[in-house]
């Protein structure tokens, strides 16, 4: 695992870079060397590499803490976040970054995940369905600690798209609702302030666009790094929304 | 993984009025960190900024919702218009310059000033010194040239043209810091250790009227003491005798204890007596007593 004794190695970055709005480009790999410092994270080296070799490397972030979602990128073959990748990770030095499949490609490793997350919401209307009206002076219904603790559970999600480009369904299909859109159901589902029935969310999901796309590889599970359980929740779901075939 | 004190919350923003609209561009709303909306004083601990969006969401959404429902306006695309020429204008003479500053360095080394002298302890002369340089990375980045000369996705072009205005932030906090010869809340000065409620109990507003300048204008907006249901006091933070108090908060405070002892005397309830001390209005029926507030529940 990770330890300091790396600090002041020769990192060799392989990135793809390549401008999709300009049409005579092609994608190639560029190699850059970063030397080492302690507890050094890909998103680190990425800016050290934008601020002194190549000002012209797209790649986003906001947070560089793993709660905003903006820095998913595949790192040696793997969707992981770059801002929660340490290069001591990687033994031999080397280490390859492309931006995300399925997602719209911006620019070198940018891509656009607001748009898909943005397409995804709406699609399984991620809001609250109910038409009571609550007076703002008087105490919420109570919810069962429970309950609430499972609907945060799934909230967790920072919509980094890590699952969606681990999904070979979500690579086949480009309209698959992805694990997250998934998740995003199990959420409101759960939630007792949401008036929705099982019938109502097979309305939305019930297709092999939806739950059925889902081919049980998992991976989604594996890459997620909030470690939401969406192997249970999309079994779950499944068996739910089966018998309202 | 290094740990170390770092910058977390912005305690300051768009000057507003009550309801979240700007004193200065009508129809300019803002709320929760972006704002200076006086729902906190001048220190942030953890989790200020969560009840500063929701309660400032809650009360400034509505004021807004009620200003775009009676106010409907006409603008002139011409206005439009020139407004993004102007900045597309802007981007092209970034374009256009064959060589000059590296915008990274000049971003690097506002950071490191702004980490080493208008940290958390801060002093004239460092503060004078980070002015003096913050306004010459001003003047530079206003040269500065980016490599590529593409449009989109143009990572320093972004730079070049959001540095400036970096800076121009960071002059206003410098300068503003500079100014103000007292510690209060999270501005500490290790020259001036007292919090002086009798020269300093006054908010910084600061402005570019000329844009190309290379310092705001600043004035300050006094706080009235007199209308205050809790005038400051010492509230058991830090060491006792470090303010320098204002000779209204005595004042008030004799006031206020004399219209709560009156009133209950009275059997006035606590919302009549909060009325009395400190009047305020709020949209719909968030003013109506509140079970979540013990009503209901006494
Ligand atoms: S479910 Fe996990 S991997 Fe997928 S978008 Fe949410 S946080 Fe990222
Ligand atoms: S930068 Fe926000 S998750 Fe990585």
């Amino acid at each position: 695992m990770s330890n300091n004794k790396t600090e002041g190695r020769a990192l060799t970055f392989s990135i793809l870079k390549y401008n999709p709005l300009n049409k005579d480009e092609k994608a190639t790999f560029v190699e850059y060397q970063v030397t080492e410092t302690i507890g050094m994270t890909v998103f680190i080296a990425l800016n050290i590499i934008r601020e002194t070799k190549d000002a012209d490397l797209s790649f986003d972030f906001v947070c560089r803490a793993g709660i905003c979602g903006s820095c998913g990128m595949v790192i040696n073959g793997k969707p992981l976040l770059a801002c929660r990748t340490l290069t001591a990770d990687y033994p031999d030095g080397h280490i390859q970054l492309m931006p995300m499949p399925a997602f719209e490609l911006i620019r070198d490793l940018s891509v656009n995940t607001g748009k898909w997350m943005d397409n995804m919401s709406q699609r399984v209307e991620s809001w609250i369905h109910t038409n009571e009206e609550h007076d703002i002076t008087a105490l919420e219904r109570p919810v069962d600690p429970d309950i609430a603790d499972e609907t945060f559970e799934l909230d967790r999600c920072i919509e980094c798209g890590l699952c969606v480009s681990s999904c070979a369904t979500a690579l086949m299909r480009p309209d698959f609702v992805g694990p997250a859109g998934l998740n995003r159901v199990a959420r409101f589902q759960i939630d007792p302030h949401d008036n929705r029935t099982d019938a109502d969310y097979y309305e939305l999901i019930g297709d092999d666009d939806g739950i059925f796309g889902c081919m049980s590889l998992m991976a989604c599970e594996d890459h997620c790094p909030k470690e939401l359980p969406l192997q249970e929740k999309i079994a779950y779901l499944r068996r739910k929304l089966v018998g309202q075939r | 993984m290094p740990v170390r004190p770092a910058q977390h919350y912005s305690m300051g923003g768009i000057r507003t009025n009550k309801t979240g609209e700007s004193q200065k561009l009508k129809g300019l709303f803002s709320c929760g960190e972006a704002a200076c909306w006086d729902m906190h004083g001048f220190n942030r601990l953890g989790g200020n900024s969560v009840s500063e969006a929701v309660v400032s969401g809650m009360i400034v959404g509505r004021y807004f919702t009620d200003y775009c429902l009676s106010h409907d306006t006409n603008i002139d695309t011409s206005i439009i218009h020139d407004a993004i020429t102007k900045q597309a204008d802007y981007i092209d003479e970034i374009l256009n310059r064959p060589e000059g500053e590296d915008i990274f360095e000049i971003k690097k080394r506002m950071q490191e000033i702004m980490d080493e002298k208008v940290g958390i302890f801060r002093n004239g002369d460092d503060l004078q010194s980070a002015v003096d340089e913050l306004q010459e990375l001003l003047t530079r980045s206003k040269k500065a040239s980016v490599k590529s000369k593409i449009k989109s996705g143009n990572p320093e072009l972004e730079e070049a043209y959001r540095v400036p205005k970096m800076l121009k932030l960071a002059i206003c906090v410098a300068h503003g810091a500079n100014q103000r010869t007292e510690s209060r809340g999270a501005h500490y000065r290790e020259d001036y250790l007292k919090r002086d409620d009798a020269n300093w109990l006054k908010r910084t507003l600061t402005a570019w009227p000329d844009e190309n300048a290379t310092l705001p204008e600043v004035s300050y907006e006094e706080i009235d003491i007199m209308t205050m249901e809790l005038p400051p006091a010492f509230r058991g933070y830090g060491a006792k005798g470090m303010t320098i108090e204002h000779e209204d908060s005595a004042k008030r405070q004799k006031e206020v204890d004399e219209i709560k002892k009156r009133l209950e005397k009275e059997g006035k309830d606590r919302f009549e007596i909060q009325d009395a001390l400190m009047p305020y209005d709020l949209p719909l029926n968030y003013k109506d007593k509140n079970e979540r507030i013990g009503v209901g529940h006494e």
